[in-house]
């Protein structure tokens, strides 16, 4: 299943559902169907043919075999009715589960594929999340809503023309009440799924207050502070503003929906009037009388609410549908889920070019004619202050970004004319937020050569070797199945590793990479400069003599580079090597 | 069972009183709307058999033509109450929820401002608090719950019984077996769903985390990157495929026991309907009461369903509602520490460890701070720097040892707040509230003075003029206003300390990835507050700690050296130790 690009309405939920399934889907409407009119037309005949032919068992002496026709159909219809329910409630696991199978795959297929920008940008991310958070929820909901809905209508229908085959101006009379009704439930639906959301705020700040008063984040300063008492008053006060919201709501949902349920039991006493004179006169059965009026009755209690939750139920389809489209609407990265090319090209020269950027939603350029040369077989360190633009060179380099102005060559080619997945076997980063993947240690490391891995595999000793490098040996004896082991808590033998430990997972993943360029973002911002500078020696020493670019803060731990470059302003703006820039001056005072 | 059965009806006591209490008018008024409308639903029946009944005998002429039209105007009544007591007795349900639900969240509040400090080092607390909060809810849902089946379903079902018996004992008897299998299926299912939830909680969280691992920011760019997405997608699919596989067969399973159950209670419902023919060709039942009777066996097995389903309910609410009962018997915090003099700290050989922890993090401290003096603790990560904070603030209690304030005793002081200690924090919080409300929170006791939090932010260099909304600003984008940067967050944090009154401060510098610029504007702000008042400024830069006046050398959970900075450099020890690393990369 793929995610077709197009506008989706709510109607799509059943769209969805038949393709997740097409066979219970149909069964399902079939379903609703019966199971519609047996609660009341189907029973209200069937009563009133049992009834009639009792009476006149027992009033004019009819033989006692006559019941058992009557009986058998009142029988049929209580059996149908009673099973049906439980047989529905299996179709719809099943579609639920179709759709699990089908429609969150496809999701996640086309969140991989997307535009790296629309990850970094919070409104599109929030797109996503609301879109991706539960699709076959927002599906099933929206189609169990609809079969709620087609059911009042058939329901409805079906007693209508059960009474207008008795007294046809009785209909009449009854479309006249009913329908501007409808019409009352339909607008209240709507509106109290806006008054929901508005509801939603106020719960979002209890919530954020709630957090405060007995997280555990705040309890140094919620303790010594004493603020407990103040900030539960105002706890106290936006919760009420929220449930009094809240009462006003549900105030005019109940108000609409009651009042057309009472519609309904007035509409039921005037049918029941209208019926009278064609009961007494004997155009109509005793037991006919009894089934409709029972049935009208019955239905009263139910219709208001189901009526006005089914269509607030596919408002919020219709809203859900709306993101839905405007999700698949995002624009896609060309290779973003391609393997790493097999063998990665050779480097020799990466050059930018009076580069200008800004992000999508920035409104200042990150780097304003950033220019520079980088030489193989060389360590490179880029400095600066935080937001000064060096991280984002880097993801220029990996291809995230490629709307920038000016030129970024490899090996004297724009970056751009490159594959993706030559770019990934290009560069090997390490990040800041590096991941930390909970499955085996081995596979944790060999990702770091997912191309080698997947054709020709990564033998144990290279495994080995990398994590030997990365200062994990002791790692590996405390682990209970040495690198078979599975990392993290979600496999129920795995174990977890302190925060030092996953960063050296993360060194090893990049020394088993046979990228030619690697690249150190700042993996060890919490930590502090000794350790810092530490990390950055071990590495030093086991690539020297290839290209290597580190990224840092603190000039202190660049030492160790064979230039400097010094970013500000969007530019490189001093550029040399850690003594030249310590005479020059310049920039350096402020560092320290 | 038994046992549990007895530990449900013991916290429902437990609790009733509480409600009672909490709300006294949403907790009557819900009981007496709820048992009007439970009835009012049992007289409805007996109202159609008497419209059923008239119609019935004036058409065969027993009876004249107009009681037709009584007997129609009394149900028409009738159904239109009880559409108006349902109206109500829902209605009801929102505010008497919410109502409880805010009283009970708020003596929930009260408890934990009292809890001492440590407690939340210990999992086990955590745990309880966590749960607590879940039982908040589970509070009003046990009540409701207990309150519909005891005024709600059950007289509606005596009443039914009582009616039925009365047309036949047999009936009624019957009627009330269809609740065997009813009960049987439900318990089934629960051990079905019980079941299924313990073995697709592993393939669900695996699958959930394999997904993330695709889509989620922290992972995002990385896999695409490392081109792990086939090697992730492989995985997610295939703990997919465990999970629906589980969950097919839990669904056809489920719905097999809901078949039987059903054809048992269809089963019944012949025998029912067998016997109130009978009862209708005996004249024990008339026409119109069959027909009236006959159309409420559905309304009937709904309500035992129902009753039964809530009886399910309790048994599981009571878990987490004896929970919350139980957060309420943790140990409440000793006496804070109140300060209103300048003052020194005096701590005599202090020990401490945390709760859990195999080894202790301060063992044996003894130290002498005088009234107005700058001490420096400095030390790798780790050497305990920060409990020591939390000791010398009173926030923990030493395990052995004692703290003293030599400050003059004032015995009008409150003891029940901590006062004359400010701090800030090295995990300072980022509170989503106003700029002012953001600075005050530290005094908040106090009277509001807007001056004063004016000039605490001017004296961090704070402005807050060119701010949309001034010192009304919300500093949080989710409720309406700006977010600020990590260094203006920091500025926030030392006005917050500032403002609060205070004759002993502490300091503690962030670790997080500000950066130098920002670190020694940070550290300029730090030496400034110092002054004039008993200051204790923790660092992990030792240049920063050349201002004070004596520095303290912590390693692993011990003073190893106190002294000046010139003097613990000649001592060549710990302190030049680190000072000789930290200068060879800054330098």
């Amino acid at each position: 299943m793929t995610l077709k690009q197009r506008s989706y309405k709510a109607f799509d939920a059943i769209r969805l559902s038949f393709q997740a399934s097409p066979l219970c889907t149909v069964l399902r409407i079939l379903l609703s169907f019966i199971y519609a009119i047996m609660p009341t037309a189907a029973l209200a005949v069937s009563t009133a043919d049992f009834v009639d032919a009792a009476s006149a068992i027992l009033k004019n002496g009819r033989p006692y075999g006559d019941i058992f026709l009557p009986l058998a159909l009142l029988l049929a219809v209580l059996g149908i009715y009673t099973n049906i329910g439980a047989i529905i409630e299996l179709i719809n696991a099943r579609i639920n589960l179709s759709l699990q199978q089908k429609l969150k795959p496809a999701v996640v297929e086309k969140q991989t594929l997307l535009d790296f920008k629309h990850i970094e940008n919070s409104d599109s991310w929030e797109l996503i999340s609301r879109v991706s958070r539960d699709p076959v929820k927002a599906i099933t909901e929206g189609f169990a809503a609809f079969m709620t809905f087609m059911q009042i209508i058939v329901n409805v229908s079906a007693l209508l023309i059960l009474i207008a085959a008795q007294v046809w101006w009785a209909m009449l009379i009854v479309l006249a009440f009913s329908i501007p009704m409808f019409w009352l439930s339909m607008r209240a639906g709507r509106k109290n799924y806006q008054a929901g959301r508005d509801v939603e705020k106020f719960n979002r700040r209890t919530e954020y207050l709630n957090e405060v008063l007995i997280g555990r984040d705040a309890v140094d300063e919620r303790t010594l502070f004493g603020y407990g008492e103040a900030i539960s008053q105002l706890w106290q006060e936006q919760y009420k503003i929220g449930w009094m919201h809240q009462l006003k709501v549900t105030a005019k949902t109940f108000l609409v929906t009651k009042g057309s349920s009472m519609m309904i039991s007035l509409i039921a006493i005037l049918i029941a009037l209208t019926l009278i004179s064609p009961v007494i006169n004997g155009s109509m059965s005793v037991g006919m009388f009894m089934g409709i009026v029972s049935a009208v009755f019955g239905m009263a209690n139910q219709i208001g609410w189901q009526m006005s939750s089914s269509l607030e139920n596919i408002s919020k389809t219709t809203e859900y549908m709306k993101d839905l489209s405007a999700f698949v609407e995002l624009s896609q990265a060309d290779g973003a889920a391609a393997l790493p090319d097999k063998e990665p090209i050779s480097f020799e020269k990466l050059e930018f070019r009076n580069v200008r950027f800004q992000y999508p939603s920035g409104n200042r350029y990150i780097l304003d004619g950033m220019s520079f040369t980088l030489e193989k077989g060389r360590h490179y360190a880029f400095v600066g202050k935080n937001g000064m633009g060096k991280t984002t060179i880097t993801k220029l380099l990996t291809g995230l970004y490629t709307e920038y102005e000016g030129e970024i060559l490899i090996n004297g080619t724009e970056l751009r004319q490159y594959p993706a997945s030559t770019l990934k076997a290009l560069f090997s980063l390490v990040y800041q937020d590096f991941a930390k993947y909970y499955i085996p240690l081995s596979d944790n490391i060999s990702l770091g050569d997912v191309a080698k891995q997947t054709f020709g595999g990564i033998s144990k000793r290279e495994l080995e070797n990398a994590a030997v490098q990365a200062g994990l040996s002791n790692t590996i004896s405390m682990l209970k199945n040495g690198l078979d082991t599975p990392l993290g808590k979600i496999k129920e033998n795995g174990q977890d590793l302190s925060g030092g430990q996953w960063q050296r997972v993360a060194i090893a993943r990049s020394f088993i990479s046979r990228a030619p360029v690697k690249i150190l973002d700042e993996p060890t911002a919490a930590l502090d400069p000794i350790s810092e500078s530490q990390i950055y020696e071990e590495f030093e020493k086991l690539t020297r003599n290839k290209t290597t670019i580190f990224i840092s803060h603190r000039l202190g731990s660049t030492k160790l580079a064979d230039e400097i470059l010094v970013v500000g302003n969007g530019k490189i703006a001093e550029r040399g090597t850690h003594e030249e820039l310590m005479k020059a001056g310049g920039r350096r005072r402020d560092w320290f | 069972m038994s046992q549990k059965k007895v530990s449900t009806i013991k916290t429902i006591k437990r609790i009733l009183p509480m409600f009672m209490k909490a709300t006294p008018l949403y907790f009557t008024l819900f009981v007496l709307i709820a048992l009007i409308h439970g009835l009012s639903w049992s007289f409805m029946v007996n109202v159609t058999q008497n419209l059923f009944d008239t119609v019935e005998q004036s058409v065969f002429g027993d009876r004249p033509l107009h009681d037709i039209w009584w007997a129609l105007a009394f149900f028409g009544i009738t159904s239109i109450i009880q559409q108006l007591l349902t109206a109500f007795h829902s209605f009801m349900y929102v505010p008497f929820n919410e109502y409880s639900k805010g009283y009970f969240s708020q003596k929930m509040h009260q408890k934990v401002s009292r809890l001492p400090l440590v407690a939340f080092e210990n999992p086990d607390v955590m745990n309880t608090i966590n749960k607590a909060d879940e039982g908040v809810n589970k509070m009003f849902g046990m009540v409701f719950n207990f309150i519909m089946l005891l005024t709600f379903f059950l007289p509606y079902i005596i009443y039914m019984a009582i009616y039925f018996w009365v047309v036949s004992p047999s009936l009624s008897c019957i009627i009330l077996a269809l609740a065997i299998p009813i009960i049987a299926g439900h318990k089934i299912e629960t051990k079905f769903a019980s079941k299924l939830e313990d073995q697709s909680a592993v393939p669900r969280r695996q699958a959930d985390y394999y997904k993330q691992c695709i889509c989620d920011p922290k992972y995002f760019k990385e896999t695409r990157l490392l081109g792990a997405f086939e090697h992730f997608y492989s995985l997610f699919r295939s703990s997919l495929d465990c999970l629906i596989n589980i969950r097919k067969e839990n669904a056809r399973n489920s719905t097999l026991v809901q078949l039987s159950t059903n054809v048992i209670t269809f089963l019944g419902y012949i025998v029912v309907l067998i016997l109130m023919i009978m009862a209708v060709a005996n004249g024990k039942l008339s026409v119109g009461g069959f027909a009236a009777f006959f159309m409420a066996l559905n309304q009937l097995q709904g309500r035992l369903m129902g009753s039964i389903g809530i009886i399910g309910s309790l048994g599981n609410e009571v878990n987490a509602v004896n929970n919350y009962l139980a957060f309420f018997d943790l140990p409440e915090n000793e006496e804070p520490v109140s300060i209103t003099s300048p003052c020194g700290i005096k701590l005599k050989n202090v020990s401490f460890t945390y709760p859990d922890a195999k080894e202790s993090s301060l063992q044996n401290i003894t130290l002498d701070i005088k009234s107005g003096e700058t001490v420096a603790f400095v030390g790798e990560n780790g050497a305990g720097k920060t409990t020591l904070i939390r000791i010398i603030t009173g926030l923990f209690k030493p395990d052995q040892g004692e703290v003293c304030y030599t400050s003059a005793p004032n015995s009008q002081a409150k003891k029940d707040s901590y006062t004359g200690i400010s701090a800030v924090f090295q995990k300072f919080q980022k509170y989503q509230l106003s700029l002012k409300d953001n600075v005050r929170i530290s005094d908040f006791n106090s009277q509001e003075d807007e001056s004063s939090v004016k000039s605490a932010l001017d004296y961090c260099d704070f402005s807050y003029n060119n701010l949309d909304n001034g010192l009304e600003t919300q500093l949080s984008k989710e409720f309406g206003g700006i977010d600020l940067s990590g260094g203006q967050w920091q500025r926030v944090a030392i006005a917050r300390g500032i403002y609060r009154k205070h004759h002993i401060i502490i300091l503690d510098e962030p670790t997080s990835a500000i950066d130098p610029v920002e670190e020694t504007k940070v550290y300029e702000k730090f030496a400034k507050m110092s002054k004039g008042v008993t200051s204790i400024l923790v660092t992990h830069r030792l240049g920063s700690a050349k201002i004070a006046d004596k520095i303290v050398v912590l390693d692993k959970g011990r003073i190893v050296e106190v002294g000046g900075h010139e003097e613990l450099m000649k001592n060549k020890g710990k302190y030049f130790e680190i000072y000789s690393t930290q200068a060879k990369w800054y330098q």
